[in-house]
């Protein structure tokens, strides 16, 4: 019996029910029940993992500059609740609750300069640890290679789907998507309306298994069809390599089988979702917690178990209005608060107070980290929750805000993938390039080299190999 | 530094371009005894994907128009692409189709087949003239009909055969169907889903004495009704194509004009400077005192005046540039401070014509650079988008002081003359930004800045040499007077006409045509008509890749 036959002996009604907190009941859908037994992952026999990288723009308000330190906290080792709430100068008293689940690393870097954009190179780097382009340089400057929720994807993800790539903020404009790559200079593009997303996800909802039985035969005919039509193509002489490069991908993203989600958001959350706009500026909190709610759905009914969030744009300039902030009134451009003048070029008048500002904004983020926790800790599954099966992120695509550095980049973790990262702790990298923090969270979900050994060469093939001890519990 | 552009020695910028390709074929011979610089070249081919797949727009637009649909079907849910090189969505040869997209398009090509197939007037459209009974004949005839308009050229004999052996799987598919409708769906299905379909294929019929490609008449075709319509070509077109008749210039110009006159072209003009403008952004505009609902009502303002502008009066870009009325509601009528009863409609009113002229001086253009730097943002926004300068990146951050009363003079004691801002922003970014300074935050007019009398004087270097001036009405009309804004006009249709970003060898036309517009005022469409009759629109270089 084939593993798909395997897969077909269960039934088409095998669907695992989970429990959410309060009343969210999400059914698992089908998984690869038409699937081609050639397309079977190694990591089928392991235990779902889960990976997130939310990301926020401008550097923190870390220690730099002359200005004193208002990200970190005060000291090395185990992570307390009492402690963080009691250190309010820092970033993380709103993060205490997850004290025990928080894993917080300093003295990682990016390990290449940027090509005449700091922004545009740090985003390039942030999640690929790949150089950046030469050709496009600037604004326009890509990654040399492919980022890590992209490799996790491949391995892990039902079906090769893709992660799943979500943006805060509008999809026009100066560096608005900057995440994730397929491969070198292969940037993805990311979704900025959850409601739209949404609808993608559940598209076939409410079908019954008979009609989504028929429907797959009738895609497995057709797309034999459209396998040959691209095979022809590729089987050209005078295809250039920019056009095979396409078309390969083309060829690989053909599914028979994608049956979309098998559960839903409840109805007053859906309408929320379908009020939004999202190229408001005011929206930014609303929008990337909708985001946040696509995101634990998609790990709970397996849509995606990969997902990154981009909270605004390359040099995000939104202005927050920040409840209990003085008296919640809206502030200057975040670009501009993060170089702490009234300009996005170098030049300006000195913004009053901007680094008490830029720490509210980190707060204001640690807080939508925090819901994005509470959202992961709702759904449990076999393995516990979704939070300690997998590992949420939180970083930035620059370091320090004031001088748009590419050092000791944020990392906020919280999650183990079931027991792999150390939790409660706040550790140093050791001023190591941060390959080696993805080489961790790779193994730490699960994905292997060829030969099966841990991956320890995420990144550039330049950078030194290897993963982060102190991250591993 | 100087702004980039088509004449002189230079070329259009390819900074936009990914460098993924370079151009080959010979350099140009002097075509026209008055002509000046590049327009004097004949452009030669340029380098390009073979297989640009469609804009999600161009996807909708051309199922819209292959099935008979009233509207246009909403793809908002498509995933999402990444921006490319060029300002534009369809930059065909960057955009590909993974696992969310080829979803999307088996997702959609599904429903519309079905609703095709549930409807009979438009199953009556798609079918064949004169129809066979036979059900195996009526299959090869739909496909070879259907297919000729779904892959904008006929099928091959290999091709027919196989949609034709999927036809006669219809019944099996669509258990308990009509068999004539189910083979229509499945094969509806199965070609909204092909590479031919969601690909706009150049492959060519040969090569030139260049070695570029020579595009077949159908290819020919298909690069028309996108450039003009971001659709498929109707019947008209792919009759010509048949016939043979699209490399002759001429008959380009005469279909040209033909889907000009179209609705799909407007839809397209109004498109180009959605992009172009960025006017999408406005929807997210919240200027102080102003109703929320202001930045939706500032978009709809600059697309009801390019549509009127360029389709209704066949106007030029001059008249874009200048044009001192605009349409406006209640709302935009209080801000230009235009008397006169308005609702929530768009109504034409005429401007103050000392305070407006054209795009650079529109509400939301102004409105959505606001600020302690609004000079600087505007600037630069002029810069980029209507003379195509180049400007590098700013430079690392050292913290200054500004100094001054008004917004100019804060601006200036940091990046004026003798600055180490001087480089760009006092050459290039705040000449096109200080004569704007009459406008305040939300775009209204004002001459007093923190109860200084507004200074909108500045210079700029134009190639033809430095331009003063004073004011937003001065400040158009050098633009409008510059090769540079005509230029780059006729450079941004080129990319989104084409879907693929400029190059060396497009410069002569591109400067033969902005030579045309600006000398002799030449209509937006005219404009159009020409670049379509270029060597360059019935070619591509091949892309030479290491």
């Amino acid at each position: 019996m084939s593993g798909n036959d395997k897969n077909r002996d269960k039934g088409l009604s095998r669907r695992r029910f989970l429990r959410g907190a309060g009343t969210i009941a999400v059914g698992l859908p089908l998984l690869d029940i038409f699937d081609a037994p050639s397309r079977a992952r190694a990591q089928d026999a392991t235990a779902r993992r889960f990976a997130v990288f939310v990301r926020q723009g401008n550097g923190c308000a870390q220690a730099g500059n002359g200005e004193p330190e208002r990200f970190w906290p005060k000291a090395l080792g185990a992570l307390t609740t009492a402690q963080m709430q009691a250190e309010t100068d820092r970033a993380f008293v709103d993060l205490a609750s997850y004290a025990s689940k928080l894993l917080l690393v300093k003295g990682t870097k990016f390990a290449f300069p940027g090509n005449g954009c700091g922004h545009s190179g740090g985003g390039n780097q942030v999640l690929t640890a790949q150089k950046v382009s030469t050709d496009p340089s600037g604004a326009k400057s890509l990654a040399m290679g492919e980022s890590v929720d992209n490799r996790m994807a491949t391995a892990i993800n039902p079906a090769g789907r893709e992660p799943l790539t979500l943006l805060t903020g509008a999809t026009e404009g100066y560096l608005p998507v900057v995440l994730s790559y397929r491969g070198a200079k292969m940037l993805r593009g990311a979704d900025n309306d959850p409601f739209v997303v949404y609808k993608r996800m559940t598209g076939l909802n409410g079908m019954d298994d008979a009609t989504i039985s028929q429907i797959a035969t009738r895609r497995k005919s057709v797309n034999d069809l459209i396998r040959g039509q691209l095979q022809t193509f590729l089987g050209r002489s005078d295809l250039s390599g920019d056009d095979r490069k396409r078309l390969d991908l083309h060829f690989s993203s053909i599914r028979d089988t994608e049956l979309k989600m098998g559960c839903m958001l409840p109805e007053m959350r859906q309408k929320e979702f379908d009020g939004v706009n999202p190229n408001d500026g005011k929206s930014y909190v609303a929008i990337t917690q909708m985001h946040m709610d696509l995101v634990a759905l998609s790990f709970a009914c397996d849509y995606s178990r990969v997902a990154t969030i981009q909270m605004g744009q390359g040099n995000d300039a939104t202005q927050f209005a920040i409840p209990g902030f003085r008296n919640g009134e809206t502030l200057p451009r975040f670009h501009q608060i993060s170089h702490r003048i009234f300009s996005d070029g170098s030049e300006g008048d000195p913004i009053e107070g901007a680094q008490e500002m830029h720490h509210e904004i980190d707060k204001l983020h640690a807080r939508l980290f925090k819901y994005l926790l509470d959202k992961l800790s709702e759904y449990t599954t076999p393995e516990g929750t979704l939070l300690d099966a997998g590992v949420a992120a939180w970083t930035n695509d620059l370091g320090h805000g004031v001088s748009h550095n590419y050092q000791n980049i944020p990392w906020v973790l919280a999650g183990s993938c079931g027991g792999f990262l150390k939790q409660g702790q706040y550790v140093d990298g050791g001023n190591v390039t941060h390959n080696k923090l993805f080489n961790t969270l790779l193994t730490a979900v699960g994905v292997k080299k060829a030969d099966g050994s841990p991956v320890d060469d995420f990144g550039d093939p330049s950078l030194a190999k290897g993963l982060i001890d102190a991250m591993k519990a | 530094m100087r702004p980039n552009g088509a004449g002189g020695t230079g070329s259009p910028g390819t900074s936009g371009n990914s460098g993924s390709g370079k151009p080959s074929g010979s350099s140009g011979t002097p075509a026209d005894p008055d002509c000046e610089g590049a327009a004097c070249g004949t452009e030669s081919a340029v380098a390009s994907s073979a297989f640009p797949r469609l804009s999600h727009r161009q996807w909708a637009a051309s199922v819209r128009d292959l099935l008979y649909l009233d509207a246009t079907p909403d793809v908002t849910s498509f995933t999402s692409d990444a921006p490319t090189s060029t300002s534009f969505d369809n930059n065909g040869g960057e955009l590909s189709v993974g696992t969310g997209l080829a979803t999307d398009y088996e997702t959609a090509a599904e429903k519309h087949a079905a609703d095709l197939v549930a409807n009979a007037a438009r199953v009556a459209k798609v079918m064949p003239a004169n129809a066979p009974a036979d059900l195996d004949t009526l299959g090869k005839s739909f496909v070879t009909t259907f297919g000729e308009r779904a892959f904008r050229r006929p099928l091959t004999t290999a091709e027919s055969d196989s949609y034709v052996a999927l036809w006669k799987q219809g019944s099996t598919l669509f258990p308990g169907a009509d068999a004539k409708l189910a083979g229509v769906q499945i094969v509806v299905q199965a070609m909204l889903v092909s590479p031919n379909f969601e690909y706009r294929i150049e492959l060519g019929k040969g090569k030139l004495a260049d070695g570029s490609i020579d595009l077949t008449d159908y290819e020919i075709a298909t690069r028309l009704s996108y450039m003009l319509w971001d659709s498929t070509p109707d019947a008209a077109l792919l009759t010509a194509a048949k016939a043979g008749e699209l490399h002759d210039p001429a008959k380009l110009a005469t279909h040209a004009k033909r889907l000009l006159a179209d609705a799909r072209a407007a839809t397209k003009v109004e498109e180009f400077h959605r992009q172009l403008l960025e006017l999408r952004r406005y929807d997210g505009l919240h200027p102080a005192g102003l109703p929320d609902s202001i930045g939706a009502a500032m978009r709809t303002e600059t697309e009801k005046f390019v549509h009127d502008v360029i389709i209704d009066q066949n106007g030029s870009l001059e008249t874009l540039l200048t044009a001192s009325y605009s349409f406006v509601n209640k709302d935009l009528a209080a801000l230009y401070g235009v008397t006169g009863t308005f609702g929530t409609d768009f109504t034409r009113a005429e401007l103050d014509p000392k305070q407006r002229a054209g795009l650079l001086t529109q509400s939301g253009f102004l409105a959505y650079r606001a600020g302690d730097t609004a000079p600087i943002l505007r600037g630069v926004f002029v810069n980029e988008k209507f003379l195509c300068a180049e400007l590098p990146p700013p430079p690392v951050f050292t913290p200054p002081k500004l100094t001054g009363d008004t917004r100019r003079e804060r601006v200036n004691s940091v990046t004026g003359a003798g600055t180490c801002g001087a480089g760009c922003h006092a050459t290039l970014i705040n000449p096109a930004g200080y004569p704007l300074e009459y406008f305040d935050d939300s775009g209204k007019w004002r001459t007093q800045d923190n109860g200084h009398p507004v200074d909108g004087t500045a210079t700029y270097p134009f190639r033809a040499g430095d331009q003063s001036y004073d004011g937003p009405i001065e400040w158009s009309q050098a633009v409008r007077d510059s090769a540079e804004a005509h230029e780059c006009y006729v450079r941004h249709w080129l990319e989104f006409g084409l879907g693929r970003p400029v190059a060396d060898g497009d410069a002569p036309l591109i400067a033969r045509v902005a030579t045309a517009s600006r000398d002799s005022g030449i209509s937006v469409k005219d404009m159009l008509i020409q670049l379509v009759q270029s060597p360059n629109f019935r070619s591509r270089a091949v892309v030479v890749q290491p």
